[in-house]
């Protein structure tokens, strides 16, 4: 186990040198690999976009490893790679031809490889006492269907940002009169050139040479000034742009969700009773679909509220404890029905999950999973996450789960190797 | 600061320019044109979202003599996972094409990594293509 751990700390290490951890790539633990193991907030997640490296800690607690106890690590391979077809409407699944969307091309595009590292010090749900859980997963989105008029309505809003940007650009970038003196200067120097080489005079010659002179000296300025706007020119009108409410707004109006979308998941999962590698057994296996359906996808203009009904289906191959004297398992099939109900105002939104599982063996116990979720976004890009209810199983299935969220930032935050 | 060149004629072809961005980010492709004698003609910007410019004529051949394209180019990435935006910056590809001028020219120019910009945090990337429209 210790040497499985120590591959694994290495390999996450690599990742954190490789690319710095920001706050807002932490974000709340619904990766497959959290799920498998019944203890991410939602088990019915609404499809998302995403990110390159995300980073999930549940805890900063560590046992000495350098790494927190309960974490998971999320990889999107989509952007690593380059696509040489890459736009905004492939990217948000936007038909610019007026017809409506019904696209399986996110497949590549949107598959997220996760890995997640679990510690159980009693038994919770399906998760036994001490024992460490080590999971992977991938998920990806299979299907969208957006209505054409949502489409158009897009494309309007997409139209709406080219014009902002463009009139929004800050005169203090603006070089145009610098290139136009220079592009004179430029022509006025090949016409000074023809006429030196065809004057006989040097007096005229000279005063021509002068001018020529003169010209290049203040074309080589006017070159110095333009690097020098060019230079400092993204960030001043990045400012400009951040700072425009009807931008932001626009750029919130692409959020709209399609009217339909399916998503799959594929985790599996295995478990390390007292942190020994001798001890290793397989923990669960899964395969689900989440189909998710969007009031706000049936509207043509911008929705302050969207409610969304998204169901599940899961397969899972469990290893359920059946003799807790000799501590045997026994492998079960189990199947997860399960529904979320997302309500949706503005920043604020709710969502009631509730799934039944059904084991195909009588030894295996049915239970259901009810949770409540809330978020509030409380300030740009800050968001407050919460889950309560009743997780599966029988013996301490209280499901609770509070944490701030980080969406959007600027400020790096540092892991610290111990 | 090297501008690009392409040959033209002096028979009356319209020459036209298209512009392809790829990025999964918001692109803005705004086209000035700048005449010999200084004169600036603003050429229009582009409002698909993907930055796409498409056989926009420039003009006709014999006015365009000592002129200068210069195409603009802003990509927003605000609905890209920020974990992402480097890769996008990196990744960027942007093709300038020209039509009307002379035969067998190396078209479609491409976007060099000195031509490229990206504010500090990555969220907006610029990027400035001049291509210089001299006689053969």
């Amino acid at each position: 186990m210790k040497k499985t751990l120590l591959t694994f700390i290495a390999l996450f290490s690599l990742f954190l040198l490789e690319a710095q951890v920001k706050i807002d790539d932490l974000k709340t633990p619904d990766s497959p690999g959290f799920q498998i193991l019944d203890i991410s907030p939602t088990s019915i997640e609404k499809p998302i976009n995403p990110q390159a490296l995300g980073l999930t800690l549940l805890s900063q607690t560590n046992n000495g490893t350098g790494l927190p106890s309960n974490f998971a690590m999320e990889v999107s391979p989509y952007w690593y790679f380059k696509d040489s077809k890459a736009s905004i409407h492939k990217y948000l699944n936007i038909r610019t031809d007026n017809k409506p969307t019904a696209t399986m091309s996110g497949i590549l595009q949107k598959l997220s490889i996760s890995m997640a590292s679990v510690y159980s010090d009693t038994i919770s749900g399906s998760l036994q006492a001490k024992t460490n859980y080590l999971s992977f997963g991938i998920r990806t989105n299979l299907f969208t269907y957006r209505l054409s008029k949502q489409n158009k309505y897009l494309m309007g809003t997409l139209e709406k940002i080219s014009n902002k940007v463009v009139l929004l650009k800050p005169k203090e970038i603006i070089t145009d009169d610098k290139e136009s003196e220079k592009k004179r200067l430029e022509s006025e120097n090949e016409i000074l050139k023809d006429q030196i080489s065809i004057s006989t005079n040097d007096v005229i010659k000279k005063s021509l040479n002068e001018t020529l002179e003169k010209n290049n000296e203040r074309i080589q300025e006017l070159n110095e000034e333009i690097v020098a706007i060019e230079m400092d020119a993204p960030d001043t009108y990045y400012n400009v742009l951040k700072e425009d409410k009807e931008l932001k707004s626009y750029l919130k109006e692409l959020d709209a969700p399609p009217l339909i979308q399916i998503d799959g998941a594929f985790a599996y999962s295995e478990a390390f009773l007292n942190n020994t590698f001798d001890n290793k057994r397989f923990n669960r296996s899964g395969v689900w679909a989440n189909v998710a359906i969007n009031s706000a996808g049936m509207t043509a203009q911008k929705a302050n509220y969207n409610f969304s009904a998204v169901g599940l289906v899961k397969f899972i191959n469990d290893n359920v404890l059946t003799d807790t004297v000799n501590n045997l398992f026994e492998h079960q099939n189990a199947l997860d029905i399960g529904i979320k109900v997302d309500f949706q105002i503005k920043d604020f939104s709710m969502a009631y999950e509730h799934i039944h599982r059904n084991f195909s063996e009588s030894t295996g116990v049915d239970s259901d999973r009810n949770v409540f979720i809330i978020q509030y976004e409380i300030t740009d890009g800050l968001y407050f996450t919460g889950s309560y209810g009743k997780n599966f199983g029988e013996v301490n299935n209280l499901f609770t789960l509070f944490g701030i969220n980080y969406g959007f930032g600027d400020s790096p935050l540092t892991v610290k190797q111990e | 600061m090297e501008n690009e060149i392409y040959l033209i004629g002096k028979d009356g072809k319209v020459i036209t320019l298209t512009v392809t961005v790829t990025t999964p980010g918001i692109a803005t492709t705004e086209v000035k044109l700048f005449l010999s004698d200084g004169t600036i003609i603003n050429k229009g910007n582009s409002t698909n979202g993907a930055g796409l410019i498409s056989d926009r004529p420039m003009d006709v051949d014999t006015k365009l003599d000592n002129s200068t394209i210069k195409i603009e180019t802003i990509i927003l990435l605000s609905k890209v996972p920020e974990s992402a935006w480097e890769n996008c910056f990196d990744n960027l590809e942007i093709n300038y094409y020209l039509d009307g001028g002379a035969e067998n020219q190396n078209i479609p120019f491409k976007l060099h990594n000195n031509e490229k910009r990206k504010s500090s945090n990555g969220e907006l990337i610029r990027a400035i293509k001049r291509i210089d429209l001299n006689r053969m």
